[in-house]
């Protein structure tokens, strides 16, 4: 594998986003030993290496070839056309890679009927068989369908979030803030939309006063406490960007040290891909809930939600307005993971 | 009617549907590789012990009704039930195996202001039944 561009390596060290996604790459592949700490991944994904106390590794299955390579946002790797040759993961949240991947602990494309997660690997259980739809950039199976009728859904029991140790106290000094994004289509009614760490927060819309988003953890296991996208007037059938940011127990919104005040904010993004604009839809500054720990995800409620969601992540940190406007921006532009 | 005398109720159901689905499911598998699903019966969950009216041709199409698919329920019940199939592809890192099951469910609702959902199921994967306990989720008004 050779690279034609070398000022493209310097923009791919720095972690420039754009370099990142728009790098093209030459590869070639001839069959030949591999030596010593050589590696090349097989057409079947698998990665074959030289050992060193051993005798040397082949490479017969790989496939012989040459062509350009580019960044898949689906499968958050670089490909050769037909997916004949798999190159590398650009690098998530390490020293030099985008900030913004910085905490980020999972990301759901959810397009093409597959419920990967793009950062782990890790793959949702389908429940009654959602469909996949046009996803918010207008392209054909790029988001999730499903009905209430149905009862359809995705979820995971593996944990995706801090464990009970890292996560729990009594007084301010815990801190577990979070930002849950996520593209939204909707029909009437409501419906839960996105449950986490065993029904310990969620998403969802409700129907009163023109439909809301309403977002919000449970206080001390019992009643939701939550923001409310009040009179905001969502409409059926429309895509919109939200963006859930949990400040942490014991923290305001402003990120400064309250007296059991939990900070919680609903934003949703609009205009057009490049020029988005953030809007802070629903507030709550209130409760002193201690958000409990538990595991697994839900999307698509559990047979309770009717319309699609994509693209959702998720990260263990709040992340900024710039942030939000960037994957805003950067997912209604056809692109993807990584930003 | 008591929220203990609608689950006790509800129990009975599942363990009788878990007998009847279970033949017809792996009738079914045999032919389609994965297990059928039953919509929600009734469609809308029922409230405070009321029961609701079955509709025996409620079906998620093209696969059949419950009354089709061979299952006779009550006429009308204060619970609704459901058989939820479910798939998943390489759940486990690194392994491409496909897993697949089903759930029974028995589900209603209870209260306002909150109003919770209250669920019973029994999930059938790899050729035995694993019962859950009833688990309750608020559905709102959210306060």
């Amino acid at each position: 594998m050779s690279v034609r561009e070398e000022s493209d390596w310097d923009h791919l060290i720095r972690g420039d986003s754009n370099a990142l996604r728009d790098l093209k790459i030459w590869w070639e592949v001839r069959s030949k030993e591999l030596g010593n700490g050589d590696c090349v991944w097989t057409p079947q994904d698998e990665k074959v290496c030289g050992k060193t106390n051993e005798a040397s590794a082949h490479s017969e299955e790989e496939e012989e070839g040459e062509g350009w390579m580019s960044f898949d946002p689906d499968f958050g790797h670089y490909r050769g056309a037909d997916g004949k040759a798999r190159g590398f993961e650009p690098a998530q949240g390490a020293a030099g890679a985008n900030p913004i991947l910085e905490g980020l602990k999972w990301w759901f494309p959810l397009a093409g009927g597959e419920y990967a997660d793009s950062v782990t690997g890790k793959t949702l259980t389908a429940v009654n068989s959602p469909t996949s739809e046009t996803g918010p950039a207008g392209v054909s199976e790029t988001s999730m369908g499903v009905s209430a009728g149905d009862s359809n859904y995705v979820h995971s029991t593996d944990s995706y979030f801090r464990t009970v140790a890292e996560s729990t106290g009594a007084g301010p000094e815990t801190y577990y803030p979070f930002t849950c994004t996520f593209w939204v289509y909707m029909a009437s009614g409501a419906h839960t939309w996105i449950m986490g760490d065993t029904n310990q927060w969620q998403c969802y819309k409700y129907p009163s006063g023109g439909h809301q988003m309403h977002c919000g953890v449970k206080a001390n296991g019992s009643y939701w406490r939550l923001a409310n996208t009040s009179g905001s007037g969502l409409s059926d059938s429309t895509w919109y960007f939200f963006a859930f940011r949990y400040y942490g127990h014991g923290y305001e919104s402003d990120g400064s040290v309250g007296s059991w005040v939990n900070g919680k904010r609903v934003n949703r993004v609009s205009g057009s891909a490049g020029s988005g604009s953030i809007a802070e839809t629903g507030t709550q500054d209130c409760c002193g809930e201690s958000l409990q720990t538990g595991a697994g995800i839900t999307f698509g409620g559990a047979g309770t939600a009717t319309g699609r969601l994509a693209m959702v992540g998720y990260w263990d940190r709040v992340i900024t307005d710039a942030e939000v406007l960037e994957i805003y921006n950067t997912t209604l532009g056809g692109g993807g993971y990584p930003f | 009617m008591s929220i203990e005398t609608v689950k006790a109720s509800a129990e009975i159901q599942l363990e009788a549907l878990k007998v009847t689905l279970l033949p017809l499911q792996e009738e079914w598998a045999e032919s389609h590789t994965r297990y059928w699903q039953g919509r929600q019966n009734p469609q809308e969950l029922p409230r405070n012990g009321v029961s609701g009216t079955v509709d025996p041709d409620l079906a998620r199409r093209p696969m059949p009704s419950w009354e089709d698919f061979g299952v006779t329920l009550p006429d009308s019940i204060p619970y609704s039930v459901r058989c939820d199939e479910f798939v998943c592809e390489g759940c486990h890192l690194g392994h491409d195996d496909l897993v697949t099951g089903f759930f029974v469910l028995v589900l209603f609702t209870w209260g306002s202001n909150p109003e919770i959902r209250w669920i019973k199921r029994s999930k059938y994967e790899g050729g035995a039944w694993t019962d859950e306990d009833w688990v309750s989720e608020q559905m709102g008004p959210i306060v």
